[in-house]
């Protein structure tokens, strides 16, 4: 309940303030000026249609992927098992941006280097690929959404009662049919807790519109909301435009609500004791190895080659690009490495991005648990609630928060902050825990329950431990995203206090690729290290 | 002093009617509630244990209040001391099968050593020792069904009650199951709500039944009186292989009539007369074609003699399904291959049918708990 | 190494030529009294709090060569981007929060003092600066420049002033920047209104960028680097300090367009309205504009608003003598820059 306060009133105060008149922070007075503004804005349909076809179909692509290989790892006798394992984790690491980018040098269309390639190779004249494309936009940001498609599946196929699969392959099924006609289904909850995320995070996604969209012509609805507030600066103008969001994030929570109120129907994770079994896919097991490391090349290996290469030339254009190594230039990293709070600054965030990937899970499956397994009155609502900080702004809820705690000692303080980022990722943990308590069988609580266990018996012996592979999940997630947030972050950075993303990813924000590659890359081998250690060295599993 | 009372209980989910005024009272020894799925069975046994929380009426165990909506007391399922064996046994996947049991008398702050004892004691009754280090998952389904059971029994409870436990096990083990879970709650000597949907489990585990439909309880009696007289056509028609037919009372005497059959080609049985039943009153008889004599030759008695054509026959094995045209209706007999009935050349042929008066119910207005099971 | 020596050079330049200008302008000059005067109470505040838009390489830089110049008072900076900034800095007052000292930004002080947020300070310096606002020090410039890839274009082809990039013969190789948005764009069509102060050939301009018919940028970074990737030919606009770095140290195939004056916007150091440590900002606004202060801007990259400052991105550096910026001045604009598009150039852009 007091996670649910502290989202509450930001919230409201968000609400609140785009029904008043004021430009500039001061409410004024009541007034539905802001709404009447957004309503008679001609262009907004056009862009409402751009930002659906692309959050959606990026979500879609996305979360299908990612569901394709966290069944691949967790239920196939694909070979490989720990480069298996591996693989899909490493393209998590690399931050939207640095994809962005990526991408976008190699898919422009006179100066992207497939085209050069293709040109050089085939001497094919007019360019095959556009970035600046909404395909090309689909395909950039649907990578980004894999992970969570990942994430949130991966710990349903791991729990999942093989006998349900095994009993179609015996009736003939191919596991292609299998994996569509029962195992799928199965996982909608989990699925659709992952589309759902992926579709919001789309919907207010700015990188992507602004490095694609925008040169190829296509604009999407959140270039408004960026527009009330830096040129408008009118928080409460941003606000009704993001009421457009959060009536279609509503709806998609909606959609998501009714597919899985027989929540029973989903429960894989059943009282009946099984085995989790491999299941031999056949020659497809050659497939689904490609499969992953195909993904595995487009989600880190290739984009990343690329942002070194970009890192240690002086600059990128096909030509010296291609002149590469002869070319190299260490002067990018000798500024990063050389920059005043790189250090310090990373030491913050990592430590700060610990606590609240930790605080913020748990305090979802609490907010979960009690929404699906308690009675406690309007706790359904709190599935919109959780929800809804998503579709705002990053900068206009981290000004609701401004405002709720400006007068209160919290002010200025890492606990600001920290509230902060926990609103910012608490739906990520909402929906990633209950897409997971739905897959527990109700009946392992009841027979708890039965068996003299009060709520917290049930919750700490019971619940918490059979979700230990989706909180895992979570964790990373939440820490990996937390340790690159800025946008909700830095209104709440108090002056002097070093913070690791504001510093290192400010050279995304001006638009310092060279630099922002080689930022980029030293923290994603710190990354890819950490992993690969934690892998080898300490044998953490990350598939169970 | 009753184990189990209800009063009054009403619970409705979204568009259908689970409960619709369930009354009953339980003294102690083995009842099952025995019903077609969505019968409100499995509903009645979680309000009981508190897992559902009813829209109306009262719960009492051992004499004890545990719900009642009208004064707003609701027992929370971990204060009522009762033992509950869930359909899918709901073990948890993450412990042993010593925790498994454990975990209950672990929450109630058992000194550890009396734990391991009642624990061991538990697997050894229900037939598992020297398993308890194992996971559910590496038990098979019948030994998991004794793990949930043991962790009930553990709890030393008032109380068990079991919701369908042998439906996942297959026909032959659930069949020994049925026996050994009669024996070992007959030992321990406590008593048991069994929800079911097979009658023969029914019949073979408990002292009393109760047959649900559609929220209500349409009979309340012990195995035989169900049996034999059954109170509603659905009682009669969900027990056992019967034909239920209409029928006009030509003739009452003492504690016999005669019934005109229409559909019968207007033949006419002796049958046993409920109280009240007199001449010219329409009944339902339910003829439990198991106790059906079947011949090709005409019995040495006319009375409770019928004639009709075969059909057709069905080899199962050991037995033989006669399908046999009488008026306007098919009835099916099956006949056992160590006492043939017949030996009928082909279809086609005439057959006669011996009616014992034992089997046939008769179905009135009779109230739905019949007396002698009220008496309890 | 070659940063080293290139700051060198810097430095040596620096020296000698601030040597002159103290030796012209020393008498004159009302710095020395006005700072130590402001130095001994800013001693007392001990402290001064800076929000800016700079990037924090700077900024720490910036604040470091303050601390040592005067000691005693410590230095503590936010950084955020323009919107960020407003929001924070409007809310914090709204609230009566005495949190901040000076803003360093170019578009959100202007805003800050629509709202009131500000407390007018004017420096003691305003003969030496290009450009000056009496309530806001300027500390620095944002210069925009008309940047061309030099492979992709030659310099017969070249557009020979802002207006030109309008010629529909550069359709398809412009990387045009979003006239609509907070972005150098629109504050060009501020100062270029301005100084044309003519209704029809304004129109005319934006009209035919509108003519172009190519998709516009939402970020000046990246549609610069797109220019320097050979994907564009011309970018509208770009910012001097970026095109000169690419050109002399990165050595990308990217020139400014000399015919075309350069645009100059206002960098301020606005004193926040509830400021706790009034002086000790004053005092970094007003050193920020000395030559010590604008060599150490320069050193960082950023534009000097010195008059005469010889540096390599001044516009006397990088420009043919006797070229004459436009400036950015218009009041309306750099207070509600919305309201000034939504009045004199959203009609022409989207009509």
């Amino acid at each position: 309940m007091l996670a649910g306060s502290l989202i509450v009133t930001p919230v409201i105060i968000v609400i609140v303030r785009s029904f008043t008149t004021a430009r500039l922070g001061a409410a004024v007075g009541f007034s539905l000026d802001n709404y009447m503004r957004v309503l008679h804005d001609p262009k907004i349909l056009p862009m409402l249609q751009n930002s659906i076809v692309y959050a959606g179909g990026s979500a879609l692509f996305g979360t299908l992927v990612g569901a394709m290989l966290a069944w691949i790892v967790a239920r196939t006798n694909t070979p490989g098992k720990t480069l298996v394992e591996l693989m899909p984790l490493y393209p998590i690491l690399m931050p939207p941006v640095m994809k962005n980018i990526a991408w976008v040098l190699l898919l422009s269309p006179k100066s992207g280097i497939l085209n050069n390639m293709l040109q050089q190779a085939f001497g094919i004249d007019h360019p095959v690929f556009n970035a600046f494309s909404m395909p090309a936009m689909i395909w950039v940001f649907g990578l980004t959404c894999v992970t969570l498609g990942y994430l949130f599946l991966l710990p349903v196929f791991l729990s999942f009662d093989p006998s349900l699969e095994e009993s179609a392959y015996i009736a003939g099924s191919r596991p292609m049919r299998t994996l569509l006609r029962i195992t799928f289904p199965l996982a909608i909850p989990a699925f659709l807790s992952a589309l759902v995320l992926n579709f919001l995070r789309g919907l207010r996604s700015f990188e992507t519109p602004v490095l694609q969209g925008s040169p190829g012509g296509i604009d999407v609805f959140v270039s408004k909301v960026y527009d009330s507030m830096s040129i408008d600066y009118n928080p409460g103008l941003a606000t009704a435009y993001s009421a457009v969001l959060i009536v279609l994030s509503v709806a998609a929570l909606i959609l998501y609500v009714r597919t899985t109120r027989f929540s029973e129907r989903y429960a894989t994770i059943t009282g009946k004791g099984y085995r989790v079994k491999v299941v031999d896919i056949g020659w497809w097991k050659y497939a689904a190895f490609v499969a992953v490391f195909v993904y595995f090349l487009i989600g880190i290996a290739i984009p990343f080659v690329v942002l070194i290469i970009t890192s240690l030339i002086p600059y990128y254009d096909y030509e010296t690009f291609m002149k590469f190594p002869t070319n190299v230039d260490l002067a990018s990293y000798h500024r990063v490495m050389h920059h005043p709070s790189f250090v310090s600054g990373l030491y913050n965030s990592l430590a700060l991005s610990i606590v609240i990937a930790v605080v913020t899970v748990f305090a979802g499956i609490v907010m979960a648990f009690t929404i699906y397994r308690t009675k406690v009155y309007g706790s359904k609502v709190f599935e919109f609630i959780g929800t809804i900080p998503l579709a705002f702004p990053p900068l206009v809820l981290s000004l609701g928060l401004i405002i709720a705690v400006i007068d209160s000692p919290f002010y200025n303080t890492l606990w600001a902050l920290g509230a902060g980022l926990f609103i910012a990722y608490f739906p990520y943990a909402l929906r990633n825990a209950s897409g997971a308590i739905v897959n527990i069988h109700r009946e392992l609580d009841e027979a708890a329950w039965v068996h003299g266990a009060r709520w917290r018996h049930v919750f700490f012996r019971v619940t918490l431990p059979l979700l230990k592979p989706s909180i895992a999940g979570a964790l990373f997630y939440i820490f990996i995203e937390a340790l690159r947030n800025i946008d909700v972050a830095v209104l709440l950075v108090a002056p002097g206090m070093e913070y690791g993303p504001v510093t290192l990813f400010e050279y995304f924000r001006v638009g310092q690729w060279a630099e922002a590659a080689a930022g980029g890359v030293i923290y994603l081998v710190i990354l890819i290290v950490t992993v690969t250690i934690a892998k080898f060295v300490f044998n953490v599993k990350f598939s169970l | 002093m009753s184990i189990v009372k209800v009063e009054g209980l009403y619970k409705t989910f979204a568009d259908y009617r689970a409960l619709d005024g369930v009354d009953f009272e339980f003294k102690h020894g083995v009842l099952s509630i025995l019903g077609p799925s969505g019968c409100g069975k499995t509903t009645l046994l979680r309000c009981i244990a508190g897992l559902e929380v009813p829209d109306d009426g009262a719960i009492w165990i051992d004499g004890k209040v545990q719900t009642d909506i009208r004064k707003g007391i609701l027992v929370p399922p971990y204060s009522r001391e009762i033992g509950f064996v869930f359909q899918n046994y709901a073990l948890w996947p993450h412990m042993t099968v010593y925790n498994n049991v454990a975990f209950g008398l672990k929450l109630r702050k058992v000194p550890d050593r009396d734990i391991r004892r009642r624990v061991l004691a538990s697997l050894d009754l229900v037939g598992l020792p020297k398993l308890e280090d194992r996971y559910p998952s590496q038990l098979s389904g019948g030994q998991q069904q004794r793990v949930a059971l043991a962790r009930s029994l553990a709890m030393e409870p008032r109380l068990i009650l079991l919701d369908e436990p042998l439906s996942n096990l297959d026909a032959k083990l659930r069949e020994e199951m049925r026996v050994e879970l009669k024996k070992l709650i007959k030992k321990v000597n406590i008593s048991a709500i069994y929800v079911t949907h097979d009658q023969e489990e029914a019949f073979v585990i408990s002292d009393y039944v109760i047959v649900m439909e559609r929220g209500k309880i349409l009979q309340y009696a012990t195995p035989d009186d169900i049996y034999n007289w059954p109170a509603h056509q659905f009682v009669a028609s969900f027990i056992g292989r019967s034909v239920l037919v209409d029928g006009q009372v030509m003739q009452a005497t003492g504690d016999e009539m005669k019934v005109m059959i229409p559909d019968f080609n207007r033949a006419v049985l002796t049958c046993r007369r409920p109280n009240g039943v007199a001449v010219g009153e329409t009944c339902q008889l339910v003829i439990r074609t198991s106790e059906v004599k079947l011949s090709s030759r005409p019995f040495e008695q006319t009375e409770n003699v019928l004639q009709g054509v075969m059909t057709s026959r069905d080899y199962r094995g050991g037995l033989t399904d006669h399908r046999v045209q009488i008026g306007s209706r098919e009835i099916v007999v099956t006949s056992h291959k160590l006492c043939p009935m017949i030996s009928v050349e082909g279809d086609g042929n005439k057959v006669f049918l011996y009616v014992d008066k034992g089997a046939i119910s008769v179905i009135s207005d009779q109230p739905a708990v019949s007396a002698q099971a009220a008496a309890h | 190494m070659k940063i080293k020596v290139l700051s060198a050079a810097v430095v040596a330049a620096v020296v000698a030529w601030s040597g002159a200008v103290f030796a012209a302008s020393a008498p004159n000059d009302p710095y020395p009294k006005a700072a130590a005067a402001l130095y001994e109470k800013a001693k007392q505040e001990g402290a001064v709090i800076a929000y800016t838009v700079w990037d924090v390489e700077h900024i720490v830089a910036i604040l470091d060569a303050f601390s040592k110049r005067y000691p005693g008072i410590k230095t503590s900076y936010w950084q955020g981007r323009n919107p960020e900034i407003v929001q924070r800095t409007v809310t914090e007052f709204q609230a009566g929060k005495e949190s901040v000292d000076i803003i360093l930004s170019d578009n959100a002080p202007p805003v800050i003092r629509a709202a009131g947020a500000i407390q007018p300070y004017e420096t003691v310096q305003k003969d030496f600066l290009v450009l000056h606002d009496p309530t806001m020090p300027i500390v620095s410039l944002q210069i925009q420049a008309l940047v061309y890839n030099t492979k992709k274009l030659k310099p017969g082809d070249l557009p020979k002033n802002w207006e030109d990039v309008a010629n529909p013969k550069y359709k398809g190789n412009v990387a045009l920047d979003d006239p609509m948005r907070a972005g150098p764009l629109s504050s060009q069509l501020a100062g270029l209104k301005e100084l044309w102060k003519n209704d029809a050939k304004f129109a005319a301009y934006v009209k035919g960028l509108k003519a172009l018919n190519v998709p516009v940028n939402k970020s000046t970074s990246a549609m610069f680097r797109l220019v320097v990737s050979g994907e564009y030919a011309i970018c509208q606009p770009a910012l001097l300090h970026d095109a000169m770095e690419e050109r002399d140290e990165k050595h990308s195939p990217v020139e400014i367009v000399k015919t075309a004056p350069p645009v100059v916007f206002p960098r301020y150091g606005g004193i926040y309205a509830k400021a706790p440590h009034p002086n000790a900002a004053k005092l970094l606004a007003e050193w920020l504009i000395t030559p010590e202060g604008q060599a150490t801007l320069d050193k960082v990259g950023r534009e000097a608003s010195r008059k005469g400052f010889q540096s390599k991105t001044s516009i006397e550096h990088a420009y043919p003598k006797g070229t004459k910026p436009i400036p950015v001045n218009d009041k309306g604009f750099m207070e509600d820059p919305k309201k000034w598009l939504d009045t004199n150039v959203k009609p022409l852009w989207e009509g």
